[in-house]
């Protein structure tokens, strides 16, 4: 069968990925903001007998890219192979869409226009004749909605006709006279979008303290003891081990196996799934926030916040997806700029905790603080806030020193659909199950067989002692004492979470049977720990793509040495002399930063500062040159 | 006057740019090039960037580029 190549072209945020989706089914993931897609990608279809691939590009404004993404797409237009051009373009911004158009027209390509979001245009009371602007520039059109089935079913049929069509194009490629005539075709001009929320949302009066509402009202239903996520929670916990590990003891199975699936799997994957429906829900508020189009409005809102640190609002996008994966937040950095630009936002990426880190946190803080949970959460959240804002200073001064001008559409408002809704939480949960399926089963087994085996292959049946684990765990002992760690197990679990976060409490399951048995100070080093240290490899190997090797091997080493003397610090500050100790270290530290601080900032010199300190030098000298006198 | 010191939620009418030209090509395909109307709608907080409305769109521009941005009101 002969698979005929299409490329979907158009302005960002116009709805190519959703189109996409729908004309061949993926899953791409889609947000109403500029930028979500930043590489190509590519899925098929079959319509008719004919088998079509579709190109989703990332979204542009020109030919002549602006960034590294945008140059993706220009690549692919201009010397790409397609047999057919799809544009894609935003309905209800009919005008703004016909410069790419009138580009697009001028390639010796087949061309095609697809006008998307047809529903948000008849609801502003807007119209489009395609008749009209075909007979006007001789390139066929029809007008979608993506979330609607006929239509996709209407555009797949008009594609698969034109790529059989052997017609040449007669394009009208003199670019005033199309831009001109394709304006006849917007017979009744829509009302202008609702921007009245950013009346209240750009206020920083109303929108700070609503984003730590926010913020509180999401950990409360999410991560509450009595809320829809623990309690489903629970629920998800007592079926693995309690339903599927008490049925498999009751079978005739050989011991060996039965210890490992009851204790290796059922424990260790109940107790990592169990976090499935927190995780979701995490991720589908994440979602909203990009749905509404309030992310962009973040990024309008932090861009001062930013500018500090040498970064723009568009670095807003990848941070805020650093809290979901900090693997998928790496990949959005293409949006950046340039090279500079986009290293310095993914190095700051490991200072924020990923979703996957807070099944450990919630078992960590369970152990000993559960009363605290949710005020323990937030600080997490917004130390990690203030630890990205340090760390992006010294990287400003040091290394990328570079400032970018901040030109970004803000996103319109819309209101996500149940549909997509339901999608989205399927969505998250099934990436998660995906995970745990196979990172997590896999490393568990080995965990199992390490923790069950002596190195000479004896079964220890339910003993721990001189196991392959014990041997391996002792060796990274001494690191972790400072935290008041005596215990082998421990090191292994934080070693665990290098392959994938949320095995580490598969991990604290599986090796202690009887619950976390460590001490509160020692806990508490030990969350510190988890919520600073080296990410996991895929999030390692995805910065690596985008920072270069080099740049995330030290960034990562440092990263842990912080997080081992961040964590001494803390169970010094339980352990020996309370707040008094912790306090004094805590001035010291600050101290210390401030002074590394100074002297980098005094090494760069701003243009002021130089200016200040050149006024001070020559007051000084005058004052000595009349003392003289 | 510069679009950093012009009114808000008026209609202003560009009258220059003077920025270099990837940048004044970006804010073309934006909507902001000479004799384009805009409304400048609010600062960010730190007065880091602007926000413009243009048309059917909202865009953010930084201070930097607003600065070198000339405008008059609408009707001078």
């Amino acid at each position: 069968m002969k698979t005929f190549c299409v490329g979907l072209v158009g302005n960002p945020n116009v709805g190519k990925t959703s189109l996409f989706n729908a004309l061949t089914g993926s899953d791409a993931h889609v947000g109403n903001w500029h930028g979500v897609t930043v590489a190509p990608r590519r899925a098929k279809f079959i319509f008719d007998g004919i088998c079509v691939e579709v190109v989703d590009l990332p979204g542009t404004y020109s030919l002549l890219a602006y960034s590294e993404e945008e140059r993706v797409t220009a690549d692919f237009v201009k010397e790409g192979f397609c047999d057919l051009l799809v544009y894609v373009g935003n309905a209800g911004a009919y005008e703004r869409g016909l410069p790419l158009l009138i580009e697009l027209a001028a390639q010796e390509k087949k061309l095609f226009v697809c006008w998307n979001m047809m529903d948000e245009l008849y609801r502003r009371g807007g119209e489009i004749d395609f008749s009209l602007f075909y007979k006007s520039t001789g390139i066929p059109a029809v007008g979608v909605c993506a979330n609607d089935k006929k239509s996709v079913k209407k555009l797949q049929r008009e594609v698969v006709s034109l790529l059989c069509d052997s017609i040449t194009q007669k394009k009208e490629v003199e670019k005033q006279e199309v831009l001109q005539k394709a304006k006849i075709a917007l017979v009744k001009k829509p009302k202008k979008p609702n921007f009245a929320p950013d009346k209240w949302l750009l206020n920083p009066f109303v929108c700070l303290p609503l984003f730590v509402v926010g913020l509180f009202l999401t950990f409360t239903f999410t991560f509450a003891s009595r809320s829809p996520g623990a309690m489903i929670s629970d629920l998800l916990y007592r079926l693995f081990t309690d339903g599927v590990g008490g049925w498999i003891q009751t079978t005739k199975l050989p011991r060996v196996l039965v210890g490992f699936l009851v204790d290796g799997l059922c424990v260790g994957v109940g107790s990592v799934l169990a976090f499935l429906p927190q995780i979701a829900l995490l991720g589908f508020f994440l979602s909203m926030a990009e749905e509404t189009g309030f992310l962009s409005r973040v990024a309008f809102l932090t861009d001062g916040l930013l500018q500090k640190i040498g970064l723009n609002g568009r670095a807003a996008f990848t941070v805020v997806m650093g809290f979901g994966c900090t693997a998928t937040a790496a990949v959005t950095a293409r949006g950046c700029e340039n090279t500079g630009q986009r290293k310095k936002t993914v190095l700051l990426l490991p200072c924020l905790p990923c979703s996957a880190r807070v099944p450990v946190f919630l078992t960590l803080i369970n152990a000993y603080f559960a009363r605290g949970k949710i005020w323990i959460l937030m600080g997490i959240y917004l130390l990690s806030i203030l630890l990205v804002a340090f760390v992006g200073a010294i990287l400003h001064r040091t290394v990328y020193r570079e400032r970018v001008s901040f030109l970004m559409e803000l996103a319109p408002y819309r209101i996500p659909n149940a549909k997509k809704v339901v999608k989205l939480l399927l969505e998250n949960c099934k990436q998660f199950i995906i995970k745990v399926g196979l990172t997590v089963v896999i490393l568990l087994s080995v965990l199992w067989f390490t923790r069950s085996f002596t190195p000479n292959f004896r079964y220890l049946d339910g003993e721990m002692e001189g196991s392959i684990l014990q041997v391996l765990g002792k060796l990274f002992l001494p690191l972790f004492r400072p935290m008041g760690v005596t215990d082998w197990r421990i090191p292994v679990a934080a070693l665990s979470g290098l392959a994938a976060k949320e095995t580490v409490v598969g991990t604290l399951a599986l090796l202690y049977p009887q619950g976390l048995t460590i001490g509160p100070a020692t806990t508490a080093a030990f969350l510190t720990f988890t919520v600073w240290y080296s990410p996991c490899f895929a999030a390692l190997s995805a910065m690596a793509k985008e920072a270069g090797k080099i740049p995330i091997l030290v960034s990562t080493v440092a990263q842990t040495a912080i997080a081992f003397l961040l964590s001494y610090a803390v169970y010094a500050t339980f352990d020996h002399g309370g707040v008094v100790f912790g306090a004094l270290s805590a001035v010291c530290g600050g101290m210390t930063l401030a002074v590394i601080y100074r002297k980098i900032k005094g090494k760069s010199g701003c243009d002021g500062c130089l200016r200040a300190c050149g006024e001070k030098n020559e007051r000084i000298q005058s004052a000595t040159r009349g003392k003289s006198r | 006057m510069k679009l950093v010191d012009g009114p808000k939620q008026t209609s202003l009418l560009i009258a220059a740019i003077a920025t270099d030209k990837r940048i004044e090509r970006r804010l073309k395909e934006l909507g902001i090039f000479v004799g384009a109307r805009i409304v400048l709608v609010a600062f960010s907080p730190l007065k880091s960037s602007v926000l413009l409305e243009i048309e059917e769109v909202r865009v953010a521009v930084s201070r930097s580029v607003a600065n070198k941005i000339e405008v008059v009101e609408k009707g001078q």
